[in-house]
């Protein structure tokens, strides 16, 4: 029997175009965290946290530059220098890795959204990849922002260095930003994969960040254990490593300071390495459904 | 009971503020919490062990006691507990079933702060006296229990509130203890009186022939100073729950 | 409403910064079970709020037994609350989540009356499990026997029936007018109609934060005169039946729906039924069903929120 009738299919369709690498996922997911974050698409309370934090990281910045401009005869001896700056904000990046971090895996845990990302492109080495490049990126915000602010600024003011200076200069700013975000955002993620509630990863951060400093200085200034166990002090071993990189020497003399630069650079790469493969390995034992 | 009256009948005081007492000490009290605060008083008592070793292992315990002790152990561990007495229980919108009962508002905060303040001490004031003890600093181990048991309360009131006031109360707590009771009680002189680590720190100094790092004031004046801290935590928390719509 | 209001509602409203939940919402509940309805976020669980007291009005007052939830702590002994959400006490016992209950609300023997409530729903007053290894609809009923165990004369019941199964519902729902029986002031939002109806035929409804009917479902049907009603017929002449009814103008419209079936549409119930009988015999036409399609409470909701 042959009919005029047609039955027309409007469910589901294949999609059989061109598709974009796995990649391209994982910039996606990369920048999307980074934008959740910071708040950013979200509600004005969403960036307050971010926001302040920010802030209280970049105030010796703009102090140190007032004084260059506002105050007469000023020479470098007398601003923040390079290296005393990681130092000096060393809170502040702790409570900025304590919210990036919790922020960036926490959540996902807790929604189930984790399994529908498992449930896609990406697998659970290319999520991790995402989150960690979402991560890294945003802490850059705090370990690059303020010193490169402060070299254009102290430039601009006369007080930079030469011409043929700065890029020398640019290059160990790098090198210490980017060095010092790996390692917090590779110990907050280490930290953060073992919970889904933002408050305790953020405490367990913190925590990792200054505690083991109280256990090991003790054990070195009380019973002579040796310098090497400071090593274990992850954020004091990178200011001391910030500092070689700008060729400074900081005030107090911390153990770590009596240990060779290849033992701080292999210290503080062994932290980013040991960070990174716990995380992965906790990721690769969690079991993904809601 | 009529169908159209008000029941004016209440519990005693007594009744419900050990009733909410028990339930936040059961809420709080979790296997993770346990192991998380029992480690870190477990290393304060290894501290005490690497301080014997010192040669003026009193001014080693009371350095341990104020740095390791006062800094990070007794705030953190109020901070985890107090944040989540009612926070958690704002979270999980359980505080509805506490709030809609004849009971005056102040009691759930107040039951709130004593719960936590159980809990805190006797995690972290006593592996900081058993630290000093360790270390051979018996006098040190009183001046750290006293300044340990009078910071976790003046913590407990800040920290409950803070989890009524706050939602992302943990992070706050955090960028307290850090940045104002380790940087800007440290920055000037006179800065540490108005911090609680300044306070305690003040007690720990009644310990003899050792030097504390920051004094706020007499030991007198901080017994006095951090229990008012406290109850001045627990008036806000009070206020703004009396205040809040509950979910 | 009724002659004993308990529940008063004067021009209530309650907006969150920019968005308005509850918009000038006035209306009495009395003694027996009144239900709210409305679509997701229209604002019930809102209201509910607060006529517990647990949320101040931004706007207008609410009454309850005379008194004002928010200002009057003890107004509380008299209110029980089923809330919406599901989370529980994780390290309490049913006995002990409805013990601290009674307790708080200054009851003699907690223990007692906790044991009774949780008999009341069916559950075992003696079994020690937590109350997170409990299923969906377990920890329902834990939440009533909360609301019930101080024997309130107001109850507040927030999607009480969700995760029951039908057994459960229908206990409950036998349960519900037995209070509301008592003399008690029941307000229940559901949507689970057919089960609501059940309860009793007072109703609020609600939509986008307003209240857009309040009374006896029946007689709101009857005020929709600008929709007809619908009248299924099944009849073994169904042209005949529908051409007479017409003609008598009983019917304003009709539909054919295979050889048996016809759909009326009428302005007048009351007149369609009168005829329909004697027509029928004049048409030698046998009917076999007649019943009412949009009569119901599903027809009242989705005519009134539409709107």
């Amino acid at each position: 029997m042959t009919t005029d009738a047609r039955l027309y299919d409007l469910g589901y369709r294949g999609y059989d175009g061109p598709r974009d690498r796995p990649a391209r996922a994982i910039l996606t997911l990369a920048e999307f965290t980074a934008r959740r974050v910071l708040g950013l698409g979200r509600g004005a309370r969403h960036k307050v946290l971010p926001a302040i934090t920010l802030a209280i990281a970049f105030i010796p910045a703009f102090f140190s530059v007032a004084f260059a401009v506002l105050v007469d005869d000023v020479v470098a001896q007398d601003l923040i220098s390079y290296g005393d700056y990681m130092f000096i904000i060393g809170s502040a990046l702790a409570l900025f890795a304590a919210l990036v971090a919790p922020e960036a895996l926490c959540p996902d845990k807790r929604t189930g959204m984790l399994g529908l990302y498992l449930a896609g492109p990406l697998d659970r080495n290319r999520y991790l990849v995402a989150k960690g490049l979402g991560v890294v990126a945003v802490m850059f915000l705090i370990t690059l922002g303020p010193l490169l602010f402060m070299l254009l600024a102290y430039v601009l003011a006369g007080l930079g260095p030469s011409a043929a200076e700065t890029p020398k200069l640019l290059l160990r700013i790098l090198a210490a930003g980017i060095v010092t975000a790996l390692l917090y955002a590779s110990l907050s993620m280490a930290v953060s994969s073992f919970t889904s509630r933002r408050a305790a990863a953020a405490v367990g951060v913190v925590l990792l960040l200054f505690v083991p400093v109280s256990v090991v200085r003790s054990a070195i200034e009380s019973a002579g254990a040796p310098n090497e166990l400071d090593l274990l002090s992850s954020p004091f071993v990178a200011f001391d490593l910030a500092y070689r990189i700008f060729g400074e020497t900081p005030e107090d003399a911390d153990p770590v300071t009596k240990l060779s630069t290849w033992l701080v650079t292999g210290g503080v790469l062994a932290a980013i390495v040991a960070g990174a493969l716990v995380c992965w390995y906790r990721y690769r034992r969690l079991e993904a459904f809601r | 009971m009529s169908a159209t009256e008000v029941v004016s009948a209440r519990p005693s005081t007594l009744v419900s503020l050990v009733a909410f007492y028990k339930l936040l000490l059961r809420t709080q009290i979790t296997i993770p919490r346990l192991l998380g605060i029992g480690g870190l008083g477990a290393l304060a008592v290894l501290i005490g062990l690497f301080a014997r070793f010192d040669e003026n292992s009193a001014q080693a315990a009371a350095d341990a006691v104020g740095g390791y002790g006062l800094g990070i152990l007794v705030p953190f561990a109020t901070l985890w507990l107090g944040t989540s007495a009612i926070g958690d229980l704002v979270e999980d919108k359980l505080l509805v079933y506490l709030s809609l009962k004849p009971v005056p508002r102040w009691q759930l905060p107040a039951a709130a702060v004593l719960a936590t303040f159980t809990v805190v001490v006797p995690l972290t004031a006593l592996p900081l006296t058993v630290a000093a003890i360790v270390a051979g600093a018996g006098d040190v181990a009183v001046a750290a229990l006293l300044a340990a048991s009078f910071a976790a309360l003046a913590y407990s009131g800040l920290f409950v509130a803070a989890g009524i006031w706050f939602r992302r109360a943990v992070w706050w707590g955090l960028a307290f203890v850090l940045i104002w009771e380790n940087v800007v009680a440290y920055s000037a002189h006179g800065a540490a009186r108005f911090t609680v680590i300044g306070w305690a720190s003040s007690l720990l100094g009644l310990a003899p022939d050792v030097d504390v790092q920051l004094e706020a004031g007499s030991a007198a004046a901080a017994f006095v100073v951090l229990p008012a801290i406290a109850i001045a935590g627990w008036l806000a928390a009070t206020w703004r729950y009396r205040r809040a719509d509950i979910d | 409403m009724t002659s004993e209001p308990r529940i008063v509602a004067e021009n209530v409203s309650k907006w969150f910064g920019a968005l308005v939940a509850v918009s000038d919402v006035s209306f009495d509940v009395g003694p027996g079970v009144t239900a709210l309805l409305g679509p997701n976020g229209a604002g019930k669980s809102t209201m509910f709020r607060m006529l517990c007291g647990l949320a101040r009005p931004s706007k207008g007052a609410v009454r309850v037994l005379g008194r004002d939830p928010r200002a009057d702590a003890s107004v509380a002994r008299s209110i029980g609350l089923v809330p919406q959400q599901e989370s529980v006490f994780e390290p309490l016992t049913a006995r002990e989540f409805v013990t601290l209950s009674a307790r708080l609300q200054g009851l003699d023997d907690p223990g007692a009356a906790a044991a009774s409530a949780l008999e009341k729903v069916h559950l075992d007053p003696s079994d020690t499990r937590r109350l997170p290894s409990y299923s969906k609809g377990m920890r329902q009923r834990v939440k009533v026997a909360q609301a019930l165990v101080h024997d309130p004369s107001v109850l507040v019941l927030d999607e009480p029936l969700t995760g029951l199964d039908p057994r459960q519902r229908m206990d409950m729902v036998a349960l519900f007018r037995r209070l509301g029986g008592e003399g008690r002031c029941v307000i229940v939002s559901s949507h689970v109609l057919d089960e609501v109806e059940r309860l009793g035929s007072q109703v609020l409804v609600m939509s986008q934060g307003r209240l857009a009917a309040a009374g006896d479902f029946h007689e709101l049907r009857a005020l929709m005169d600008d929709r007809p009603m619908r009248i299924r017929v099944r009849t073994d002449r169904p042209r005949e039946l529908a051409g007479a009814l017409v003609e008598a103008g009983t019917a304003v419209g009709v539909r054919l729906d295979g050889d048996e079936v016809l759909e009326l549409d009428t302005r007048d119930a009351r007149a369609l039924a009168h005829a329909l009988a004697p027509v029928a015999r004049e048409r030698a036409a046998r009917l076999y069903e007649v019943h009412p399609l949009d009569a119901d409470l599903e027809g009242v909701f989705r005519y009134v929120v539409q709107r």
